[in-house]
């Protein structure tokens, strides 16, 4: 009973902890957002503002800032990046994983290879092929590198294909499926957590990005949610209350995606489909 | 002869491969090809021609020592990524069973993941300015003696950065580790209860096989990550106070100064270590599971 009670507050103890790490500068910025300049500047991070309506700060945030506009551009690389990693991925790793052919192991090379020299470091032999394709400040440059230099997704689509049995292959090709109708209606299906965990893992990194984006679309209508941060900081130095309320708008749709996407992660390959 | 269905094989094998490996071929492994042949050029990055110089900027690199001494700052970045390993795979262990308040912790545990490194940046920019919300903690504890310029003390400013890596990064190494628990089959649980195996043994025996493709690419990728930190001491510091990072010397080489050649045979120099390195590991790895 005793032991129980200790390893209790042990667990419990340790999670509390933890999440208070997590959320104690978080909170001294939300803070932060909803206070005056004089505010600010003369109370200590603890303390919550006086009024938890004043949204002038976000207000003038979103609109000095031009934060719409960094939300559209960056939902418009995500959905371009998720979306062609789960197909390109789950494709690539449907042939590794159930087929046997000439250079698959120079191909398993290759993405290795990628995977293991860092994204940002390649850019410098990256750069000058961009612009010779003209793709320079566009959209399409961070999407193409994201969808050939970044293959985590590959490995994770591997690694789920491993635990899917072949036998179910066999099955539908006896029942008279093609190849084609095996991938859609009997790998993919069962490849949803795998996908799931990709969409979130992808879109956080492109989310994240700003090497990337700052490097290949230096025009102000192509700001991403980081850019935009990171050239209003700029010429804003002092007014931190602004800035704060700008960093948490930027926090939320992310925020909200994560609610949506959240049970598709958590949920293993349910024991039903795949005995 | 081929059959019909060897014939079909081929057939959805090409055109299952084509796209995904000209993406990769272009912007994945042509790049690395042409930062080799960029390194042994003194190129800027703009003119038409280039002029090879043979090993001049790798001799460069390796002789001045100013180039090698920041590899030293990756330490901080790897330990930094040995604790997010650690802490992440506890509570992926620990949350794995049911417990109360289980998805809360589970999703504030992934918050830090989401936010963009920017944002991590500018808001430990402010927390940790003079008089932030770090110093007051630090006063409301009693240690208000303890507060200094936690990213402008060049003594300070490594550890810092460290610690906000691992406030940033430890929610994605979470999410992997959990997500592997999960697919573990619950058979194997099943017949290790009926065996009456402990927790200790579960773990043991069950969670850390079944998530060890997982823990060794996320290993790699973090320790390559360590070689490759520059955001934060981007956007923080901008590589001021010795904070600078190999890979953000190499940027700014090429980026800033123009000296794609000289950044070239940094990139490709930076590429042999880290190569190197996920070859002794996973050398590391096959001799413990032939034991």
């Amino acid at each position: 009973m005793i032991k129980k009670v200790a390893i209790n507050t042990l667990k419990y103890g340790s999670l509390l902890l933890w999440s208070f790490v997590i959320f104690f500068p978080l909170i001294t910025l939300f803070f932060g957002s909803f206070k005056t300049y004089n505010e600010f500047t003369n109370t200590s991070g603890l303390v919550p503002p006086v009024n938890f309506f004043n949204f002038e700060n976000y207000k003038r945030a979103f609109v000095e800032g031009k934060m719409l506009m960094g939300f559209v551009n960056t939902f418009i690389l995500i959905l371009l990046g998720v979306g062609g990693s789960i197909l390109l991925g789950s494709m690539v790793a449907y042939v590794i994983n159930r087929f046997d052919f000439k250079f698959k192991k120079m191909i398993l090379f290759a993405y290795l290879l990628v995977s293991i020299v860092p994204l940002e470091i390649t850019q410098v032999g990256t750069f000058k092929l961009i612009h010779k394709l003209g793709l320079y400040n566009s959209l399409w440059a961070p999407t193409i590198i994201y969808l050939g230099a970044d293959v985590l997704m590959v490995y994770i689509y591997l690694q789920a294909l491993d635990k899917v049995p072949k036998e179910l292959d066999k099955a539908a090709l006896l029942e008279g499926a093609s190849y084609l109708q095996i991938y859609r209606k009997v790998i993919f299906p069962l490849l949803k957590p795998a996908t799931a965990t990709i969409a979130l893992l992808k879109m956080i990194a492109i989310y994240n990005d700003f090497y990337i984006p700052y490097l290949y679309m230096p025009g102000e209508k192509l700001n991403t949610v980081s850019t935009t941060i990171y050239r209003f900081v700029g010429p804003n130095q002092t007014e931190w209350h602004v800035i704060s309320a700008a960093i948490i708008m930027s926090m939320i749709p992310m925020l909200i995606l994560f609610f949506i996407l959240q049970k598709y992660i958590y949920q293993g390959i349910t024991a039903g489909s795949i005995r | 002869m081929l059959s019909n269905q060897t014939k079909k094989e081929s057939w959805l094998i090409s055109c299952f491969l084509f796209c995904p490996l000209l993406l990769v071929f272009t912007f994945g492994i042509y790049p690395i090809l042409a930062l080799v042949e960029y390194s042994f050029t003194s190129w800027n990055g703009l003119s038409p021609t280039k002029t090879y110089v043979g090993f001049a900027n790798y001799i460069k690199i390796l002789t001045d020592p100013s180039y090698f001494r920041v590899f030293l700052n990756s330490m901080v970045y790897f330990v930094s990524g040995i604790v997010q390993i650690v802490i992440a795979l506890f509570f992926a262990i620990l949350l794995s069973s049911k417990m109360r308040g289980r998805n809360f912790f589970k999703a504030s545990f992934v918050f830090p993941s989401l936010i963009s490194g920017m944002a991590v940046a500018m808001l430990f920019r402010l927390f940790f300015s003079p008089g932030g919300g770090f110093d007051s903690l630090l006063t409301v504890l009693g240690l208000g003696d303890h507060t200094r310029y936690w990213l402008g003390d060049p003594r300070m400013v490594n550890y810092t950065l460290g610690a906000i890596s691992v406030w940033r990064h430890t929610g994605k190494s979470f999410i992997l580790y959990f997500g592997a628990i999960q697919c573990i089959p619950p058979e194997h649980y099943r017949l290790a209860d009926i065996e009456g195996a402990s927790w200790w043994q579960k773990v043991r025996m069950i969670i850390l096989p079944g998530i060890s493709i997982v823990l060794k690419i996320n290993f790699m990728f973090l320790t390559i990550g360590a070689i490759s930190a520059f955001e934060l001491p981007l956007i923080l510091t901008n590589g001021s106070n010795g904070t600078t990072t190999f890979l953000l010397q190499t940027m700014k080489t090429a980026f800033e100064k123009k000296m794609f050649g000289r950044a070239a045979s940094m990139a490709v120099i930076v590429s042999v270590v880290i190569l190197v390195i996920t070859a002794l590991q996973n050398k590391l790895y096959k001799g413990v599971e032939d034991d």
